[in-house]
């Protein structure tokens, strides 16, 4: 009788589990084993154990690339999460218009990143609205992605100006708050900054750490935006050359599929599976030491 | 599937073909002699260079890299004239615009189209090492077709490691565009026949504001990205594979290479180094009036034949005097018998695995022979057909319009065609000497570091290459 139920149950979940492992485990694997490989479309693959890995170190684009998108990680992410759990915190009380205010903050994270990525190449470009406004008051518009000091800013920038999603998650966060936990801490004399370092700090710092995780994920696999201000994988390597070339991994990555090299390409994939990995379980094993959780509260 | 007879895809209205013999009531029809030297022929002689066969009705679905509505109807009347020829032919005329990613899915996948119209110019050698299309030579001589109904360049772009990889369909040879009131007002009388004078000719061209801006750059081999940078290095003769695409060539040649990348820096020392950066962030989108040749803020410029359909598209009649002469070489301009560069081009070609390999050839040979219509597609984009009989209507009617097709048609026929070189690695190769171009430009690398620099990515490139091969 057990047995058949059990049978029973992977009946149900068969379109699941054949989901799984033709859409999901196979491709793993598969991209685990051509990265061990050379492999081009049309042709079956070629064992050469870690060259292709061999290859990859020998690569002085490689660290810069990384280099290039640890920038984005550190300074970037940072920088936009503080600057949307302000605009979140400021959105969260309720006043005249903040349904009007929600939107505009939400609106630039709705357009497909290329699309946002090509209307800031047009604003900052010299003799662009930017630079004929800053031109007024006398001021020399920078180079911005072609100045090395300017270019990795000037992304991190037009990644922060869309950052309605984040925001509203925080504000998801915020207002899910209990009132009563304000109200409890103001009976004990506490000030707006106890306020937020004592209630609202711990209380989304489950909404905090949900979106380092998802942050440094996005931005370890970031390419349009970058792709699309330096115009393309080799510009991504040139742009405020070398220092600020905005060469990300992913435009890295490109470079050998557009040779077909899936082999390499895969190589890549893996490595960067295993920074994401350590990242991760770094950021896991950290959560236990600032992340509020409903376990801990009762 | 029958394959009942031979005869042909008429460019024309005009058959050519001999009847000859009857085979189970189908009209046998045997070719005519592919051997007549291309140039002697008149312009509907395609009707004459291909095998024509009779299939059970055939649906065939054609990949091509033409998207825009122009282009779309244009190429719709070559699909139509081989239907029109084949009455057995049926054919699915796809646009597509992802084609480097799309096909080898496809392929991969199994499922591939029956034709291909593409640039896949400078990739043979991934094409071929990943056998993703068929080598055409077995049907092309089982068919007596004759390659002198292509130019010379059309049959070097579809050949790698002497294997032929589809039939050609256009070049798009490049030369030097000039603006003559800009060179006029500059105090130069005719655009530059050798490097002294296009030297000469940047340095009085080149307008500097009183605040230091740059106003007008008079000559750069290219504008940023050192993409054409890379191929103007062949002027001097510098390769970076070998023809089998499995060596890196670069150390080979380094004295070409360095005297190439010297040549180039001399006309980036004219200027500012932050100061051109400034001006080449500031231009306008290259598809407007506002493109730098368009506007006169660059009035020499190397470019390829298509660029000579923008003054109309985008300029409103601006520049008003524009001319275009071939790139001069080392040694002055070279006559276009003796060098043509030709940066890229299209072909047709058929992928590995198709359904119905003879029923592909058949309407490959049909379309890439076309003549009326070839001519009259490539006349929207600008680009150069590349079958002879094509090339001849397509040089009555386009000069008669625009001069200035004339260089790039001569150009076209060289027989000393030079296009871009391959090897399985070459993407990421051509990418980071791309880089190294701009380092040295710059004032980054010193001729001494340039020669090593070029060294360095010789051996790390050899490696990969041997790596990809198995060598």
């Amino acid at each position: 009788m057990a047995r058949r139920k059990r049978w029973t149950v992977l009946a149900f979940l068969s379109p699941w589990l054949i989901g799984v492992v033709v859409f999901v485990l196979y491709p793993i694997i598969n991209s685990l084993y051509w990265s061990f490989t050379v492999k081009r479309y049309g042709q079956p693959a070629r064992w050469v154990g870690l060259g292709n890995y061999r290859l990859l170190l020998d690569n002085p684009d490689l660290s810069m690339a990384l280099k290039n998108t640890a920038y984005l990680a550190v300074l970037g992410l940072p920088i936009r999460l503080f600057i949307a759990i302000l605009a979140a915190a400021l959105l969260a009380r309720p006043r005249r218009g903040n349904g009007a205010y929600r939107l505009l903050f939400y609106v630039p994270s709705v357009l497909p990143a290329v699309a946002s990525g090509a209307l800031f190449f047009f604003l900052l470009k010299q003799g662009g609205p930017v630079a004929s406004l800053l031109d007024l008051f006398g001021i020399e518009a920078p180079l911005w992605f072609r100045d090395p000091d300017w270019a990795k800013p000037a992304l991190i920038m037009v990644g922060t100006w869309a950052l309605g999603d984040v925001m509203l998650i925080f504000l998801a966060g915020l207002v899910d708050i209990p009132r009563s936990l304000y109200e409890a801490v103001e009976i004990d004399g506490a000030g707006r900054w106890a306020r937020f370092r004592y209630v609202t700090l711990p209380m989304i710092s489950p909404v905090i750490f949900f979106t380092i995780l998802t942050g440094v994920i996005g931005v370890l696999q970031s390419f349009d935006q970058a792709f699309v201000l330096s115009q393309g994988a080799r510009k991504g390597r040139l742009t405020g050359e070398p220092d600020g070339s905005l060469l990300t991994y992913a435009m890295l990555q490109l470079r050998y599929f557009q040779d077909g090299r899936i082999g390499v390409a895969s190589a890549m994939a893996w490595v960067m599976f295993l920074i994401t990995l350590v990242i991760t379980v770094a950021l896991m094993t950290s959560r236990k030491r600032w992340v509020h959780t409903s376990t801990e509260n009762a | 599937m029958s394959i009942v007879l031979v005869a042909g895809c008429s460019g024309n209205d005009s058959s050519g073909s001999a009847e000859t013999s009857d085979a189970g009531g189908s009209t046998v029809v045997s070719a005519a002699p592919v051997s007549e030297p291309a140039d002697t022929r008149a312009p509907d002689a395609t009707t004459d260079t291909t095998a024509k066969a009779e299939f059970e009705p055939t649906t065939l679905t054609l990949w091509a890299g033409v998207t825009d509505p122009e282009g779309t109807v244009a190429f719709q009347g070559i699909v139509d004239r081989c239907e029109t020829d084949n009455p057995w032919l049926t054919i699915d005329f796809v646009g597509k615009d992802d084609m480097s990613t799309a096909l080898p899915a496809a392929i991969e996948a199994g499922n591939p189209p029956d034709l291909v119209q593409a640039d896949f110019s400078g990739q043979l050698a991934g094409i071929d090492a990943g056998g993703l299309i068929e080598p055409i030579d077995d049907l092309f001589a089982r068919d007596g077709l004759d390659w002198g109904a292509f130019v010379p360049g059309g049959k070097e772009l579809v050949d790698f490691n002497g294997q032929h990889f589809g039939l050609p369909f256009s070049l798009d040879s490049a030369a030097l565009f000039y603006n003559q009131d800009a060179l006029t007002a500059a105090g130069i009388d005719a655009p530059p026949a050798t490097f002294e004078e296009l030297f000469a000719a940047a340095e009085k061209l080149l307008a500097v504001n009183a605040d230091g801006t740059i106003e007008r750059v008079g000559f750069v081999p290219d504008v940023g990205d050192g993409s054409y940078a890379l191929f103007l290095t062949r002027l001097f003769g510098a390769t970076m594979f070998s023809d089998d695409g499995a060596t890196i060539t670069i150390t080979d040649n380094l004295d070409q290479w360095v005297a190439a990348l010297q040549w180039q820096k001399q006309f980036f020392d004219l200027m500012d180094g932050d100061e051109f950066s400034r001006w080449a962030d500031g231009l306008g989108s290259y598809d407007s009036a506002d493109n730098f040749f368009i506007n006169g803020q660059l009035p020499l410029y190397f470019e390829g034949s298509y660029f000579i359909t923008w003054p109309d598209r985008f300029g409103e009649g601006k520049p008003e005097n524009w001319g275009v002469v071939p790139m001069p070489g080392p040694d002055g301009v070279a006559d276009a018998d003796e060098l043509s560069l030709i940066p890229s081009g299209n072909f047709f070609m058929i992928p590995t695995g198709v359904d119905n390999l003879d029923a592909s050839w058949e309407a490959l040979k049909c379309m890439a022979l076309a003549g009326d219509e070839i001519a009259a597609f490539q006349q929207v984009y600008g680009n150069i057909p590349a079958n002879v009989a094509a090339l001849d209507i397509f040089e009555a009617a386009a000069v008669a319009q625009i001069p200035e097709y004339q260089t790039f048609i001569d150009l076209a026929r060289s027989p000393a065609a030079v296009l871009p070189d391959s090897a399985v690695v070459a993407g990421a190769l051509r990418d980071e000497v791309s880089s190294l171009i701009l380092d040295y430009r710059r004032g980054d690398l010193s001729d001494d570091d340039l020669r090593g620099a070029l060294e360095d990515l010789q051996a790390r490139y050899q490696e990969e290459l041997d790596l990809e091969l198995g060598n």
